[in-house]
């Protein structure tokens, strides 16, 4: 037994120490993955936290992860970024004092920076779901192709594939507003 | 050229960015594809440096949503065997539950109603009880169970102060933080609760505790204790083991969290007094730590230095002082306390770690030995497998070489 296999026997006993060490190990990057997909930190924050909420309720319930403890917490935060995105349209909100700081950096190259990122973010965020879903994880968690394949449970040759598209789809668009 | 072919050169030049060519080299390979190529390369730039920024934030509320993550885990913990019971009986005798629940509604829906309003004491207070267990049992989620719960918490203070008022000699139940220990008259929870020799006190009382008290309500307002349960239990020993999230004081193990107050230096090897709240796991989650660092002696109930790595409940049964919140602890057999898990690797540690609460801001907490490197690290190599958890980021950021603008033209 891995000792993967075995923090997650012991995580479906609710033992503490290992939903401890679960939380630790893994509440950060998959804040930073919500953090890539959405660019807002407090929803970010709220993304992790629902994540670990239904990591507790799949664990109960006995739909928790049970091979792949990354593979199923990304997996479970892709959807709850496309839940957040699917209420957001539903009651889309007018931001009137955007923050831009939601990233550190100097002053004087904030703006222009925000303003390149928000384009990109909005670039993004066109793209399919599974597109989305591994540059999140290229990009933003800086996951090989390999490691990606492997976690989305497809070959390597369609994770380049998907992620050669939504560049390419990126870069359309980015030529467009040029 | 058609699209598969393109999109196969792409492909190709993505993967050699990856690997670590610059963007003029790759368009120096394929010239004839070039202007396609640029705009590809660039947005593959642009998105490396996205995500570098995301892989650098922390979030600023870390710590509170472990908390909140292992509270709500410790809930479900507590509630989920009656969940799976209930869920069993949904299964086994859906039926006939369902049958005889509309013949309990039909004949006796006037005696539940009037049975809402009922007082301890009073004829229909127990159907009014079975009514709450019952509907605490069919509680959907952990969520609606808390909030029954504390709503009949909320009830159960509302009646004695009804039965208060009415005079009567009533026995009563209820669950309220201790406000104030007296010689023989503690205030909970409003109450002013009545403390005799013959009241059994389990658990270690301080003030600010969460008490459940069991007594009668007296003619003159008071409450007569016959037995007042705590969740808090004082142990002293040395500390064997320090980690983010437990110390480790003789052979008990006790949890920490962002709202433990630690007075003193954390140190292996140390004397310390633990005031911790126990949870029906038989967990522990420490409220206070005192830690003896100048080797002073602590209370005479506590084992003397190197009598071995022996954790003890404090026996105060005598109070002896009313100014200081007060220690009562009558051990039962049953509370003894026992490790809850098995022992923790950390005890070989020989660094401590100092527990979350002292660690802030967030951003410069040590990350834990011993764990797969995040993401945020420095890839220390390419092409290595994952072993467990996350895995390693292998990505280099070298793709932050930009394009000269004058390239796109």
């Amino acid at each position: 037994m891995s000792d993967e296999h075995k923090l997650l026997a012991r995580a479906h006993r609710f033992e503490q120490d290992a939903l401890c060490q679960i939380h630790d190990e893994y509440y950060i990057p998959i804040f930073r993955y919500a953090l890539f997909r959405t660019g807002d930190r407090e929803v970010a924050e709220d993304i992790a936290s629902e994540v670990f909420k239904r990591l507790l309720e799949g664990l109960r319930a006995g739909t928790g992860p049970t091979t792949t403890l990354a593979g199923w917490l990304f997996g479970v935060a892709a959807r709850v970024v496309t839940d957040h995105f699917r209420r957001v349209y539903r009651a889309p909100t007018v931001e009137l004092d955007e923050d831009l700081s939601q990233f550190d950096e100097t002053p004087s190259s904030l703006t222009v920076k925000a303003l390149e990122r928000e384009e990109l973010l909005q670039a993004i965020k066109t793209l399919t779901e599974d597109q989305q879903h591994v540059i999140a994880l290229r990009f933003g968690q800086g996951l090989a192709i390999g490691q990606v394949a492997r976690m989305l449970g497809k070959t390597e040759g369609a994770v380049k594939q998907l992620q050669a598209r939504a560049i390419a789809s990126l870069a359309r668009q980015m030529k467009r507003s040029d | 050229m058609n699209d598969e072919q393109l999109e196969a050169i792409f492909i190709e030049a993505l993967t050699a960015l990856d690997a670590g060519a610059t963007a003029d080299q790759v368009l120096a390979r394929y010239p004839d594809q070039a202007e396609e190529l640029r705009p590809i390369l660039r947005a593959a730039i642009r998105l490396a440096e996205y995500g570098n920024e995301t892989r650098n934030a922390t979030p600023a509320a870390n710590a509170p949503a472990r908390a909140a993550f292992l509270s709500r885990a410790a809930a479900i913990k507590q509630v989920s065997p009656v969940a799976r019971l209930t869920r069993l009986a949904h299964r086994r005798v859906l039926l006939s539950f369902l049958t005889m629940l509309i013949l309990v509604i039909a004949i006796s829906g006037s005696v539940l109603g009037a049975s809402a309003a009922s007082l301890p004491g009073e004829p229909l207070y127990g159907v009014k009880r079975s009514v709450e267990n019952i509907q605490l049992s069919l509680a959907f989620n952990t969520e609606q169970r808390v909030n029954l719960e504390e709503t009949y918490s909320r009830r159960r203070l509302g009646e004695v102060k009804a039965v208060q008022a009415s005079k009567r000699k009533v026995q009563v139940e209820f669950t309220a933080p201790v406000e104030a220990l007296g010689d023989s008259v503690w205030t909970i929870g409003g109450f002013t609760v009545q403390v005799m020799p013959d009241t059994i006190v389990s658990g270690t009382v301080r003030a600010g505790d969460l008490v459940k008290v069991i007594g009668q309500t007296l003619p003159a307002g008071q409450i007569a204790a016959e037995r007042i349960e705590a969740e808090g239990v004082d142990i002293a020993g040395v500390v064997e083991a320090i980690t983010t999230s437990t110390w480790t004081i003789g052979d008990e193990r006790v949890l920490v969290n962002k709202d433990t107050r630690i007075n003193g230096a954390a140190r292996l090897g140390v004397e310390a007094v633990v005031h911790a709240r126990r949870f029906p796991d038989g967990s522990l989650l420490a409220l206070t730590i005192e830690v003896n660092d100048h080797n002073l002696p602590i209370p005479a109930a506590t084992p003397t230095p190197g009598s071995g790595p022996t954790a003890t409940l404090l026996n105060i049964t005598e109070p002896t002082a009313d100014t200081e919140p007060r220690q009562r602890d009558i051990v039962e057999p049953s509370q003894t306390p026992e490790p809850a898990h098995e022992p923790h690797p950390t005890k070989t540690l020989q660094t401590p770690e100092p527990p979350e609460p002292l660690q802030t801001p967030e951003a410069t907490r040590p990350e834990r030995p011993g764990r797969t490197p995040k993401p945020t690290e420095p890839p220390e190599s390419t092409g290595t497998p994952e072993r467990n958890g996350h895995p390693e980021p292998t990505h280099d950021p070298h793709w932050k070489q930009t394009l000269e603008p004058t390239d796109t033209h």
